[in-house]
């Protein structure tokens, strides 16, 4: 897109011209969608603070295999998730970080890529209920470019964190 | 066998004839030798003799001529005494005189004036020239000089014709000696023609008072008075046929016999002899010399041969003969001639005598081993000659007994001859038959070596074509070894080539190489576009979950994110792609790299197959070499062979020729054999003839 075509965009959105605002545009749910190696995979954009990249990534003992380690971002230390390892038991070959809003907590995705945010509405994210195994660790899927690309939980994340740590 | 010869001349005959003719052919040469030699000198001594008859008459002429001249000088003195003064010619009362040539006897009338001696008139007067006539004897005559016809006329003489008249009014004409040395006024000598005769003269000119010669004075001695000559003539005898003569040889009178003791004053210049031969001209033409003339005396009218010899008096021109009969000559010879033939009769009587009893003493043992030799040629041998005839006390005898002897040896070898004559027949039969054996032995031989030698022959050929295809191999090895060198050249040149084109691919290589370091560096320079877009789409991804977070205030902002998101994105996707087209032409150059690498390889393998095709033609060219150097040799050899060949063919020519000799001698030596085997058969044949 131009500059011009933005501006005009822009534009639109401050006049205030009801033709061309979706009216559904405020129902839609924020989803960011990344990718592990080959799987895509899919966080509320609400949870995502930062995406970062290029982070030296240490090693971090006596951990669970899937805390990578940590990684310094502007003098805060965050607890890298590895979801392949939790998923697949193997490590992914991502080099990109999603840094998690979560509260009093600080933690994040390694990714191979981030795809985008989007919208998508409530009606088509899949409830994951009838799955078995992993349905916890994610809270919905929903279709995108012909794949299924599941939402992580990361509360349910945290939480297995939590309890792996304090095994 | 010939048949004997019929003896026509026999021992006897040849004996008798050859002892006549021993006894007989030397007296006839003795008598022949003593027949010429005697002849010879009888004709010596007539020659001599008739010479020196020939030669006393001339003396005499001469001395005669000389005692006339003299007197004939005498005379002229009386004349000239008496005609001396003042003599002229009246010019007054010519007289007319009725001339005559004396010598053509022409006569015609003519007026001359008078001479005048001491003014005594003498033309017609004789008074003056009987006086001195008188006085010295002889003749006297005056001549006046008379012309037209221009000559001496007589005006006054003493001597008279034969009629009794005097002899004036002839003349002399004018061609005649005496008046050509008159007219000159020079005196005149010798033997002149006066009025009807020859004499013995002097002409004195006479001049008148100018010194001009007007007539002539002449006294002279008749020539023909010559009979005290005539006696000395006759009294010279020769033998009893002989005889002397003279023969005139005046202009007139040539011819004549003045003197001769039958046929005096006859003229005999053309008499001839019996050979026609004018034998008196060839006398007065010769003057001098010496014939024989067969001349017919009229005497008994018989054919006599004349031996004649004549010498010639020229103060008086006559030819002095003398002649004798050669019957007269040759009689002493003739009767020594008869008593030669009648003793030669007697000895040959006596000699033929003598040489019949010893031919037939000789031939009569000769005639016996005739007789002998006869039985002996019909091959009779028992006949032999007899005792009597052995026991003769001569040579003769002990012939005999050597021929009985020679005879009975003879006999014997003959009887062995025949003996050996069976022995050799057989022999001479098996060298016959060997000869054959060994002729057509050789003839086998000679026919298969002459094969032998038909087939060296063609394989002389063929090895020369051999040698002809290996000088042209060799000329096609040295050749080869040449294009092989050239090949070599031409694989180092290539090997060359082939090493720039290997050192042109590694630096296309190494461009190449080159060349993917910088699409790499490229690829890396997308790389961090792409990680710049990355981070941009991070960014991106970033202001739009701050523009979410804003909420409404955020929504501008989220547009932009959202936009610089998709222009993150869409970088993201160039460089995608041109990360794939880089990666596309990585590919390419890694293809390019691997074609360049196999192309390297294929360089390499073709510098190697080039290295090893130099290494192959290396070992071609020194197998070429070594081609050539054996084709030169294989060459060399098989011309070696080729003469060895040829020596060996030669030998075998010789060999054959030797062979066909020995076959020519084979042939020969049976041939022979078989003529041996002829002969032998008849000698076995001959002998059997023969009865010993």
């Amino acid at each position: 897109m131009e500059n011009d075509q933005i501006v005009r965009r822009l534009e639109v959105i401050n006049e205030g011209h009801p033709e061309e605002e979706d009216p559904t545009a405020s129902l839609l749910k924020k989803i960011l969608i990344f990718a592990i190696d080959q799987e895509m995979f899919a966080v509320e954009a609400g949870q995502v603070k930062e995406i970062v990249t290029g982070n030296q990534l240490y090693y971090l003992p006596f951990v669970p295999s899937y805390v990578r380690g940590l990684i310094n971002r502007h003098g805060e230390a965050y607890t890298v998730f590895d979801l392949k390892m939790i998923f697949e038991n193997e490590t992914s070959k991502g080099n990109k970080y999603l840094i998690m809003k979560i509260p009093n907590d600080q933690v994040c995705l390694i990714v191979s890529d981030v795809i985008g945010i989007m919208g998508v509405s409530p009606e088509d994210i899949l409830s994951l209920s009838n799955q078995k195994g992993m349905e916890e660790m994610f809270n919905g899927a929903f279709d995108f470019k012909g794949k299924r690309v599941l939402i992580v939980h990361m509360n349910v994340l945290l939480k297995r964190l939590e309890n792996d740590l304090s095994k | 066998m010939e048949t004997r010869k019929k003896v026509r001349f026999t021992i006897k005959l040849q004996l008798l004839l050859g002892l006549v003719g021993v006894a007989l052919i030397p007296a006839i040469i003795l008598a022949f030798i003593s027949h010429t030699s005697e002849e010879k000198i009888i004709l010596k001594m007539v020659e001599e003799h008739l010479n020196g008859v020939t030669e006393n008459l001339l003396n005499i002429c001469s001395t005669c001529y000389e005692m006339n001249q003299r007197t004939i000088n005498n005379n002229l003195n009386v004349a000239t005494h008496f005609v001396e003064g003042k003599v002229e010619l009246s010019s007054e009362d010519p007289l007319k005189w009725t001339v005559e040539n004396q010598v053509t006897r022409e006569t015609l009338t003519k007026s001359i004036p008078k001479m005048l001696i001491k003014k005594y008139v003498v033309s017609g007067d004789t008074m003056l020239v009987d006086k001195i006539t008188q006085m010295v004897g002889g003749a006297v005559t005056i001549f006046q000089v008379m012309q037209n016809p221009n000559g001496l006329l007589r005006i006054s003489t003493s001597v008279k014709k034969k009629d009794g008249t005097r002899g004036i009014g002839t003349f002399i004409p004018d061609n005649s000696p005496v008046y050509k040395s008159i007219v000159n006024g020079r005196f005149f000598r010798g033997v002149a023609y006066v009025v009807d005769d020859w004499y013995i003269s002097a002409y004195k000119p006479l001049f008148d008072s100018d010194y001009k010669v007007i007539g002539a004075v002449y006294v002279g001695v008749k020539q023909t008075e010559l009979n005290i000559l005539k006696e000395k003539f006759s009294s010279l005898k020769i033998g009893t046929t002989g005889m002397t003569y003279v023969i005139d040889c005046h202009q007139n009178e040539k011819g004549t016999l003045l003197i001769h003791p039958t046929l005096e004053g006859k003229n005999a210049y053309e008499a001839k002899d019996l050979d026609g031969r004018s034998y008196v001209k060839e006398m007065i033409e010769n003057k001098n010399g010496k014939g024989v003339y067969r001349i017919l005396d009229p005497k008994d009218n018989k054919v006599k041969r004349k031996m004649i010899y004549y010498r010639y008096l020229e103060s008086m021109e006559w030819i002095i003969a003398a002649e004798i009969e050669e019957d007269e000559v040759y009689a002493p010879l003739k009767e020594l001639r008869n008593r030669i033939v009648g003793w030669m009769m007697v000895c040959v009587v006596f000699v033929v005598g003598i040489s019949i009893f010893m031919a037939r003493s000789f031939s009569l043992i000769i005639q016996r081993i005739v007789e002998v030799l006869t039985f002996l040629e019909k091959g009779n041998f028992s006949k032999s000659l007899e005792e009597k005839d052995t026991t003769r006390g001569d040579e003769f005898g002990i012939m005999a007994s050597h021929f009985n002897d020679i005879l009975l040896n003879f006999k014997q070898l003959l009887k062995k001859t025949k003996e050996t004559s069976e022995v050799i027949a057989q022999s001479i039969q098996d060298l016959t038959v060997s000869s054959k054996e060994i002729s057509t032995t050789f003839s086998q031989q000679a026919a298969a070596v002459k094969e032998i030698v038909a087939t060296m022959e063609d394989s002389g050929q063929v090895s020369k074509a051999i040698d002809s295809k290996m000088g042209e191999m060799a000329k096609i090895a040295v050749q080869t070894q040449q294009n092989v060198q050239s090949g070599f050249s031409l694989i180092n040149n290539t090997m060359g080539k082939m090493e720039e084109i290997r050192q042109t691919n590694n630096k296309t290589i190494q461009g190449i190489k080159l060349v993917g370091e910088q699409i790499s560096n490229i690829g890396e320079v997308v790389t961090i576009i792409n990680r710049i877009a990355d981070q941009t789409k991070i960014i991106a991804f970033n202001a739009e979950l701050q523009a979410s977070a804003a909420g409404e205030a955020g929504k501008n902002f989220q547009i932009v994110a959202t936009e610089v998101r998709r222009l993150a994105d869409s970088t993201v996707s160039s460089t995608g792609q041109i990360k794939q087209k880089i990666g596309e032409i990585q590919k390419a150059a890694d293809n390019l790299m691997l074609a360049s690498e196999t192309g390297t390889e294929r360089i390499k393998e073709g510098h190697d197959f080039s290295a090893h095709l130099q290494k192959v033609f290396q070992e071609i060219l020194n197998s070429a070499e070594v081609s050539a150097g054996s084709a030169k040799e294989i060459d060399t050899l098989i011309k070696q062979q080729v003469a060895a060949f040829e020596e060996i063919l030669l030998t075998l020519k010789q060999i054959s020729s030797g062979i066909n000799d020995f076959e020519f001698s084979a042939r020969s030596t049976a041939s022979s054999s078989e003529e041996l085997r002829k002969i032998s058969a008849n000698l076995n044949e001959i002998l059997m003839k023969y009865v010993v």
